[in-house]
């Protein structure tokens, strides 16, 4: 059952995502060679201190920390510690929040300094493959065409999709139904629900350098790395599906940002 | 925070029919995945949850009913016996009757 939700709970869910949108654009600011991905973590939990909201990954399944901080081949899940950037690396920032009840998760990832031409590529085109995908969360189309929409664009630009981590419904949990896979089966299956107003959906390509396959630290089993060693990004909003235009939940509002200078993507 | 994803949608629990193999015709519940092709199925009886069946996605036909309890104690981690899912494939058979083979 994936639920569709009502004036007051979107309502709910924009104030959430205008808050992981201003607190991630914060953290993604301060990215710079010589800072801990720890110092990102504090950051984030200053600001969610400071808003008097809760941040939602804290604890999560026993998840230690309020961002997870993701370097290189790391694809998900990074757990922020001493660890410092330099420049050439790629870090994956994940976040959401919870505000009255109701969860908002966005993911972005940036360069450090300077880095490979074909790692700012994968920037672009994970950001990319992103808003493909939302540009088809639209009521009457197949959770499919969104999937589709997300890996074409990724393979056509010769890197691959991560295939045993997925997007999620969100709302009242942080992974509520359907589970939203970036890549299609070759074979049609049954289960592909038609997406109607009111779904919320945290959609978020995890997109590889080389080949798709990935594996979870065992040392703390979290930690989500790629087989190869090759880099990963990850972009990530939560949307709103409408009768028309998706409605991007995790964004600021230029009201709202008080002129703030933002990171946007 | 992304979740665990399993094949497309499929979940735990999930009816599953063989359509290739010396096994065609036979049901199975879903208990687990191998990749992004292969899924790993039990019937109770001759495939049990200590020797569990390992089929290519392309040969089964996928039900679109998923036995709650045997997804419940999958996804929390517990432990399905052969028992259970005899039991539940008996339960998805009733909700299912023009199927009743």
């Amino acid at each position: 059952m994936i639920s569709r939700k009502s004036g007051f709970e979107i309502e709910r869910m924009r104030k959430a995502g205008e808050l992981v949108a201003r607190i991630l654009s914060q953290v993604a600011k301060a990215v710079a060679p010589g800072i801990t991905t720890g110092e990102l973590n504090r950051m984030a939990e200053d600001a969610v201190e400071r808003f008097g909201v809760t941040a939602a990954f804290k604890g999560y399944n026993g998840f230690p920390a309020s961002l997870c901080v993701s370097v290189n081949d790391e694809v998900v899940h990074g757990i922020p510690g001493p660890r410092r950037l330099k420049a050439g690396d790629l870090v994956s920032l994940d976040f959401g929040v919870i505000y009255k009840g109701y969860y908002a998760d966005a993911a972005l990832t940036v360069p450090v300094g300077t880095v490979a031409p074909e790692h700012e590529k994968l920037i672009r085109v994970t950001r990319e493959a992103l808003w493909a995908g939302i540009e088809q969360a639209r009521a009457g189309n197949r959770l499919s065409a969104l999937s589709r929409a997300v890996q074409e664009h990724v393979e056509k630009n010769g890197f691959s999709v991560v295939r045993d981590f997925v997007g999620h419904g969100i709302g009242q949990e942080m992974h509520e139904e359907p589970q939203i896979p970036n890549f299609v089966l070759p074979v049609q299956r049954g289960y592909d629900p038609v997406l109607k107003p009111g779904m919320t959906l945290a959609i978020e390509p995890m997109v590889n350098c080389g080949g798709y396959r990935v594996r979870v630290s065992p040392e703390d089993n979290w930690t989500v790395t790629t087989r190869d060693g090759s880099y990963s990004a990850h972009f990530e909003h939560t949307v709103l599906v409408t009768g028309g235009e998706p409605e991007i939940l995790t964004r600021v509002t230029p009201e709202a940002g008080n002129g703030e200078e933002l990171i946007t993507w | 925070m992304v979740a665990e994803g399993n094949i497309a949608g499929l979940r735990p629990g999930q009816k599953v029919r063989s359509i290739q193999g010396r096994d065609r015709g036979h049901e199975y519940l879903i208990v687990g995945f191998e990749g992004d092709r292969f899924l790993l199925v039990a019937d109770g009886v001759k495939r049990t949850p200590a020797r569990l069946k390992r089929k290519n996605l392309r040969h089964l036909q996928v039900s679109p009913l998923v036995d709650r309890e045997i997804e419940q104690k999958i996804t929390g981690g517990g432990r399905v016996t052969a028992e259970d899912i005899r039991r539940a494939l008996a339960r998805l058979r009733k909700t299912e009757p023009e199927e009743g083979e």
